[in-house]
């Protein structure tokens, strides 16, 4: 009866452990909004800063990043992205400079959580005052948009958890049916054996 | 075996597996799969068709390997859940994030749970001791190289196994044969053939022999590829005759020389203790090679009986330093990110390399060195004792 018992709890911690409690724990950043589709690369410049908006889909945005390109990593000057409010104020300003871009490379930038509205846009912009002609270039679609994604912070430890409850949940809705029925019922049917075997070695 | 431990060790497995994962086990059957779409010479075709593939890396495998691998994936293809074939042809930012990856995994390492029994039943008909089966079935590190890292070099390992099996029990052509297949699979049991060819086959004209028996498989296999130069510029860039010369000392490759010295010492013994003397090998590998995880699992079968021994926390503490030089590498895929089929954001944590280079004043690179300098320890205090112990016992 205890071998039987210890089993089942051992099996429940695993899943427990793998599903919610790690993800919670070790996935600190979230991934919310995202473009990732790219046509050209054009160069970052005083004359032409890059600017996009998105309406956030998740509050306590806490980084960007962006498909940047250094050629032969000769630029090192100043760049700046900005995020801006629908009413055009600055409500955070990360710095980078040209010697942090590879040739090309994706560029994490992450800053403390921002508080977000929800239902409204977010504009973002990308400039520089450098006058260096090794311009820093940047991936971007036909309408000039970056490639890039979003990240935020689902908070403490419960926000985490809550978080990746309703994501499992989602994730655990979209299994193959088939398979996952199949999966189920042999782990089942091991453990159903596997506990018998325990009482007929204590009998 | 009872039927119980059979069991139990099939569930532990049948829980890990659909929810670890390493890319290799994708990129490995992305190119074998071609296999069932009648694409013989897979270096040519990828060659060919490099720009219109959504995986456009070379094939590294050998002739055989692709053939094997692919005759196992026609046979696995009819319980592939529907969207495989989406799954295999994506690449993507998404690629992880697919809600069957749990249930392809599944499909995928059953051979590996044939491979990992058949080795297990090996084990115990070499050395006819429940506790060594016992380990082999429960112990975290082979389950960790063959279900988490998800490599196919359980196959390879089994044929080798297999070879020592059939030469115990007087099978001399179909052991060398066994080591043949394991050869053609992924070349390392080359490194065990001059000690087994030393151990059982002691005539000239019996080495000449099981050396031929042994490469038919190799040969065979690579006839049709001879001239072929896409072969050899894919072959050439495999990862294990670099990395068994990376490291030098006075420009000399460290572990060649090594190798040389230990099975010149076998030569020369007159016992010609196989086990001890891939123990050493062992230990001379994990000290002087960058290895890759999965190739820990071609010396495991052989050392098990040395976890029963006086000094075997010293064997422990060498495979946990194994472990933790694995886990100072600079790569996700190698800690968080196995656990991608339960949550596809693993990918994106923070991997303990990154860690340690945000938060400590250390590097992590430094911190490997030191491990690798404590596998090295570890394997000569481990001599050293099991040299005492067995004087003593004398």
């Amino acid at each position: 009866m205890k071998k039987s018992l210890l089993l089942i709890i051992v099996e429940l911690i695993y899943f427990i452990s793998i599903f919610l409690l790690l993800p919670s724990i070790v996935i600190r950043n979230r991934f919310s909004n995202y473009h990732l589709t790219s046509t050209k690369i054009i160069p970052i410049t005083p004359a032409n800063p890059i600017k996009f908006s998105f309406i956030p889909l998740h509050d306590q945005l806490n980084s960007l990043s962006f498909e940047l390109k250094n050629p032969n990593l000769i630029n090192h000057d100043r760049y700046f992205v900005q995020i801006y409010n629908n009413h055009q104020q600055l409500i955070h300003e990360v710095m980078f400079y040209g010697s942090n871009i590879g040739d090309p490379n994706r560029l994490d930038l992450k800053f403390p959580p921002l508080t977000v509205d929800l239902s409204v846009p977010l504009t973002v912009i990308i400039r520089t005052n450098s006058l260096d002609p090794n311009q820093i270039s940047i991936f971007v679609d036909e309408d000039n948009t970056p490639i890039y994604y979003s990240t935020f912070r689902p908070g403490n430890f419960v926000n985490s958890l809550t978080y990746v409850i309703n994501q499992q949940k989602n994730h655990l809705l979209s299994f193959p049916r088939f398979h996952l029925i199949i999966y189920l019922a042999i782990i089942f049917t091991l453990n159903i054996i596997i506990i018998k075997s325990f009482f007929k070695d204590h009998v | 075996m009872t039927k119980n431990t059979i069991l139990l060790a099939l569930l532990i497995r049948l829980l890990i597996i659909p929810f670890f994962y390493h890319p290799d086990i994708k990129s490995t059957l992305f190119h074998t799969q071609y296999l069932q779409f009648g694409v013989g010479d897979i270096y040519s075709f990828v060659e060919q068709n490099k720009s219109q593939l959504p995986y456009n890396n070379i094939f590294v495998y050998l002739p055989f390997t692709y053939f094997f691998l692919g005759f196992i994936n026609i046979l696995l293809s009819p319980l592939y859940p529907s969207a495989f074939s989406s799954w295999i042809t994506d690449w993507g930012f998404f690629q992880n994030n697919n809600p069957n990856l749990p249930f392809i995994l599944l499909i995928l390492k059953l051979p590996y749970l044939i491979f990992d029994f058949g080795t297990g039943w090996l084990i115990y008909r070499l050395t006819q001791n429940k506790r060594y089966l016992n380990f082999w079935l429960f112990n975290p590190i082979s389950l960790y190289l063959i279900y988490i890292q998800g490599n196919f070099d359980i196959i390879p390992t089994f044929f080798t196994l297999a070879c020592l099996y059939f030469l115990s029990v007087k099978k001399d052509y179909l052991g060398y044969l066994s080591l043949g297949i394991g050869i053609a699979l992924k070349i390392y049991p080359i490194l065990f053939l001059p000690f087994i060819l030393l151990k059982y086959s002691p005539s000239l004209k019996k080495i000449i022999i099981s050396t031929i028996i042994t490469f038919i498989p190799l040969i065979l296999s690579l006839i049709p590829y001879i001239f072929q130069a896409n072969f050899y510029s894919s072959f050439i860039g495999s990862g294990l005759t670099q990395k068994l010369l990376e490291n030098k000392l006075f420009n000399i490759p460290v572990f060649p020389l090594l190798y040389l010295i230990i099975l010149f010492i076998f030569y020369l013994s007159k016992t010609k203790n196989l086990d001890r003397q891939l123990l050493l090998l062992f230990f001379i590998f994990v000290s002087t090679v960058n290895f890759h995880p999965q190739w820990l699992i071609w010396f495991l079968p052989f050392i098990i009986p040395y976890f029963y021994s006086k000094s075997k926390y010293l064997l422990v503490f060498v495979f946990v330093f194994s472990l933790l030089y694995v886990f100072l590498i600079n790569d996700n895929f190698l800690f968080w990110a196995h656990l991608t089929p339960v949550d596809w954001e693993f990918t994106r944590a923070t991997s303990p390399y990154n860690l340690i280079l945000l938060k400590t004043p250390l590097h992590p690179d430094v911190l490997r060195s030191v491990a690798k300098t404590l596998i090295s320890l570890f394997c000569l205090f481990f001599l050293f004792y099991e040299k005492k112990s067995t004087s003593n016992h004398r």
